[in-house]
């Protein structure tokens, strides 16, 4: 077995932009690679910044706020989610949508079926040159909110050039700016997205229009091959890094104690 | 004074004049161009023999008003039931995109008005306040405002900005499945619950016609010693019907886990118009009743569906 | 896991409120007050306090008395059974007190404003009223923008503090109420909307014990600044369920303060006291008033 995978790679890279203390939202639901992009990265990642540096991070999962990740349900079925214990189980759905509203969450995970160089997303619809109908997509679920009231959504997704296009058809969520419309006019409490942590390489946003940028390549990965995995060309940080791997422990841990099974880096 | 055409008529519709009915009576009690709002969230505790039994009458026009919505609005598209819905989600999870609703879209005979997942909530307890608006601040440089008309911007009168007022939900009926109900009409909710319960909850009190799908109807007095479960009390609720397993094949909290199998075969089977229909001419409209449906899974099969009761 | 506790004693807690503050209290008329906690900012005179409430009465009353209120915003404030408020009377009617009186659905749409992250919530029970006319600040009245429907728009409340009086908690502030109770409260809207939230409990619990029984945690840590223990915090007023209300003590606070004078010889006599521990030490301690109260009968 390699030193460590990809997914370990990023779990390692999403856990450093956690702060002790953070509130983390993740989602549910999904299958396959969707799965491990919105829900087994960010659970992993969740776990190795408790290990670490952020032992008072805590996450929100369906109804469950700070549910004990060390004691994941064996079934991902219904009951076994109900009987999870945690700290808090939300009797009102009015109390989540609130703790959005009040902007009380830290990070957040997107991903998307398109991202731009603003961090505009869309899970909504594909549309032809037009502008007309051509592909429907999930709906826009709770991704607007996310851009709008979340501390530091982090993008998590796989480079591709057909994901990463220069304007997305339909913004579902508001990045920095679209066409010569700037996110300040909108007096959105939070900041946008902070990150967008890919197979290939980690990115931010930066400079004055807020434009994704490439801040740091995994180790291996060349510049060209990450461009040629966008539909548009990133700035580039002038410090140009490279993506720090996991540290041996981080992977052991991993391994042994956080998913053994691979229930949560499935693929 | 101005009153917008694109909002939803209240429409009051006779109650039943006794609280327990049949599934076909409850079904009835929907007509032709309702606005239902389904219970249930995503693929989970959906009222689905409910569902099958409107696609038995051969409901049409159906506008849903959902918040994360899956097979129960899918199921109602591939049946020609369906002419809108009102949501933030329709998918299927784990088991892909809903493709009924997804073929109907595309084709233009089905519309799908996008809210954000917050705001479709906030629509729910828009009706349950009686508000004929719920103001947002955070729609700017969305495409939603750009294709959905039902949301319109003003200025807040206390601070002067921008604002985005949306409709509320407004549904006409309201069908939920829950575990137990008296005959008198009280619903019991289990203590510990997750999205799709709590959901429920605040789905139900957003309209006067509540119909309630449950797994057993018990006594009045099991009710009274558990006061504290009871959530939808009788007055809150129109009708209630007993339907075991009558969520199938979504799971219902502490009774049955989701039917693996049958979810793959719903999918495989909505794959064209044609496959869709043979799958409802062989477990909807093939079947007489929810008994029948039943029957036709098979006393094995849902015995493995049972969840060993944790709660 | 919650690793940052957050148990901090009821000086700590009170001397985080500066002079001048906005602080919205919980509780609702007869339970839950969070009398201890005014006791406490009056033994530290913190004053110039502006209040936010839904039915108030005995804290506020204390700090009118204390000379530390400056402003109200409630949907009542009074000792129900025991009359009106006397010291918030005298001070309101001698101009010392301003009050912005405001309607329950009216300040439940206020705080729920606050709750959503939004500037207001529109209602419709405030039309025609001359509540809807004392401050342009709070309400405008406005028409729904798709129906023309007129509408009250009640502005958020955006305290500075929150003080909330439950029952249990473990050591990160997760605060629990009890399953079955009586369900006339706003307490949780009101933590909801806060921006600063301080919770005195009846006793503070191992975090085991609230992972036993997630659902039961009606305001989770991740609103919660800071946790105090303080048995009978409500005090003289029910904490329902651990203890009612007790009468003799409310009436005499009542009779106390039909003058100033004898509003202040009760401040004297029960809060400047040195500590909540003494406070209860003037009922005889808190075992005798347990006893008084029939708690665990």
């Amino acid at each position: 077995m390699s030193a460590y995978t990809t997914n370990e790679l990023m779990a390692a890279a999403i856990a450093r932009e956690i702060e002790d203390g953070d509130l983390i939202f993740v989602g549910v639901g999904t299958a396959g690679r969707a799965f491990t992009l919105a829900v087994g990265l960010p659970v992993v990642a969740s776990r190795i910044a408790q290990a670490s540096h952020a032992p008072d991070a805590s996450i929100y999962w369906g109804n469950l706020l700070t549910p004990d990740l060390s004691r994941m349900p064996e079934a991902w079925l219904q009951d076994a989610f109900t009987t999870w214990p945690c700290a808090a189980q939300l009797q009102e759905t009015s109390q989540k949508i609130d703790m959005l509203g009040k902007a009380r969450f830290d990070i957040s995970f997107e991903s998307a079926a398109q991202v731009d160089r603003y961090g505009n997303l869309n899970i909504t619809r594909l549309d032809r040159p037009d502008g007309s109908l051509k592909t429907r997509l999930v709906g826009c679920l709770a991704q607007p909110e996310h851009l709008a009231f979340v501390r530091k959504p982090i993008i998590v997704m796989d480079l591709d050039p057909r994901r990463f296009v220069p304007d997305v058809d339909y913004v579902t969520s508001f990045g920095y700016r679209r066409g010569g419309t700037r996110r300040e006019q909108y007096a959105l409490p939070g900041p946008g997205p902070q990150r967008v942590v890919t197979d290939k390489a980690v990115f931010d946003f930066a400079g004055e229009d807020n434009v994704m940028r490439v801040r740091s390549l995994h180790p291996g990965v060349t510049l060209d091959e990450v461009t040629a995995a966008m539909g548009f060309a990133p700035a580039v940080a002038p410090d140009l890094a490279e993506t720090p791997p996991p540290a041996a422990e981080t992977v052991e841990l991993v391994r042994t104690v956080i998913d053994p099974d691979k229930k949560l880096l499935r693929v | 004074m101005a009153s917008a055409s694109f909002l939803p008529p209240r429409r009051t519709i006779p109650f039943p004049d006794r609280k327990v009915v049949t599934m076909a009576e409850a079904a009835s009690l929907v007509p032709d161009g309702a606005r239902v709002a389904i219970g249930g969230f995503a693929n989970y505790q959906r009222p689905m023999a409910f569902v099958r039994e409107l696609v038995r009458q051969r409901r049409r026009d159906l506008t849903v008003v959902g918040t994360v919505s899956g097979i129960e609005v899918d199921m109602l598209a591939g049946a020609g039931a369906l002419k809108k819905v009102e949501t933030s989600y329709v998918g299927l999870e784990k088991y892909g995109l809903a493709r009924n609703i997804r073929r109907r879209n595309e084709a233009g005979t089905v519309e799908i008005v996008d809210y954000p997942e917050v705001l479709s909530f906030d629509r729910f307890r828009a009706s349950r306040e009686n508000l004929t608006f719920w103001p947002s601040a955070y729609l700017g440089g969305t495409d939603i405002l750009t294709h959905n008309p039902d949301i319109k911007a003003f200025d807040c009168p206390l601070t002067g900005r921008k604002l985005y007022a949306v409709p509320p939900a407004d549904p006409e009926v309201v069908v939920i499945h829950a575990g137990a109900a008296d005959e008198a009409g009280n619903v019991l909710w289990p203590s510990r619950r997750l999205m799709p319960q709590e959901l429920d909850l605040d789905t139900a009190q957003s309209a006067e016609m509540v119909i309630v799908t449950v797994e057993k109807i018990v006594s009045n007095q099991f009710v009274r010693r558990n006061p504290t479960l009871n959530m939808l009390p009788a007055y809150r609720t129109a009708a209630i019907v007993e339907a075991p397993c009558g969520a199938h094949p979504t799971p219902t909290l502490g009774r049955f886990v989701i039917d693996d199998a049958h979810m793959q075969a719903y999918v495989a089977a909505s794959a064209s118009d044609e496959a869709f229909d043979a799958y409802l001419d062989e477990w909807v409209r093939g079947t007489a009743d929810h008994a029948a449906y039943l029957e036709k899974l098979g006393a094995a099969h849902v015995m493995r569906l049972q969840e060993i009761a944790t709660i | 896991m919650p690793s940052r506790e957050k148990v901090v004693s009821l000086r700590d807690a009170a001397a985080r409120i500066p002079p001048g503050a906005r602080v919205a209290f919980g509780g609702n008329i007869m339970r839950r007050q969070v009398n201890a906690f005014a006791r406490e900012l009056i033994r530290q005179r913190i004053g110039d306090l502006t209040i936010y409430s839904f039915a108030g009465g005995f804290a506020v009353d204390m700090l009118a008395a204390a000379g530390l209120l400056k402003r109200y915003e409630g949907v009542y404030a009074g000792l129900f059974w025991h009359g009106l408020a006397p010291s918030f009377r005298r001070g309101v009617e001698a101009g010392a007190i301003e009050v912005r009186d405001y309607s329950e659905s009216a300040q439940v749409a206020r705080f729920q404003a606050a709750c959503n992250g939004n500037s207001f919530m529109p209602i419709r029970a405030l039309l025609g009223t001359d509540m809807a006319k004392q401050d342009p600040e709070i309400t405008v009245e406005m028409t729904c923008p798709f129906t023309g429907r007129s509408y009250t728009a009640m502005r958020a409340i955006e305290p500075d503090f929150t003080v909330i009086h439950g029952y249990t908690a473990d050591a990160y502030g997760n605060v629990q109420w009890p399953l079955a109770r009586d369900a006339d409260d706003v307490d949780q809207i009101i933590a909801r909307g806060s921006n600063r939230l301080i919770v005195t409990v009846e006793r503070i619990v191992p975090h085991e014990e609230v992972k036993a029984n997630p659902h039961l945690t009606y305001i989770p840590s991740q609103w919660v600044e800071a946790v105090v223990e303080v048995p009978f915090g409500a005090h003289p007023l029910a904490c329902d369920t651990v203890h009612d209300e007790d009468e003799e003590a409310i009436r005499a606070y009542a009779a106390a303060g039909r003058t100033a004078a004898g509003a202040a010889d009760y401040l004297d006599k029960y809060v400047h006291v040195g500590s909540h521990e003494a406070y209860l030490d003037a009922f005889g301690g808190l075992a005798a008033l347990k006893a008084r109260l029939g708690v665990g009968r």
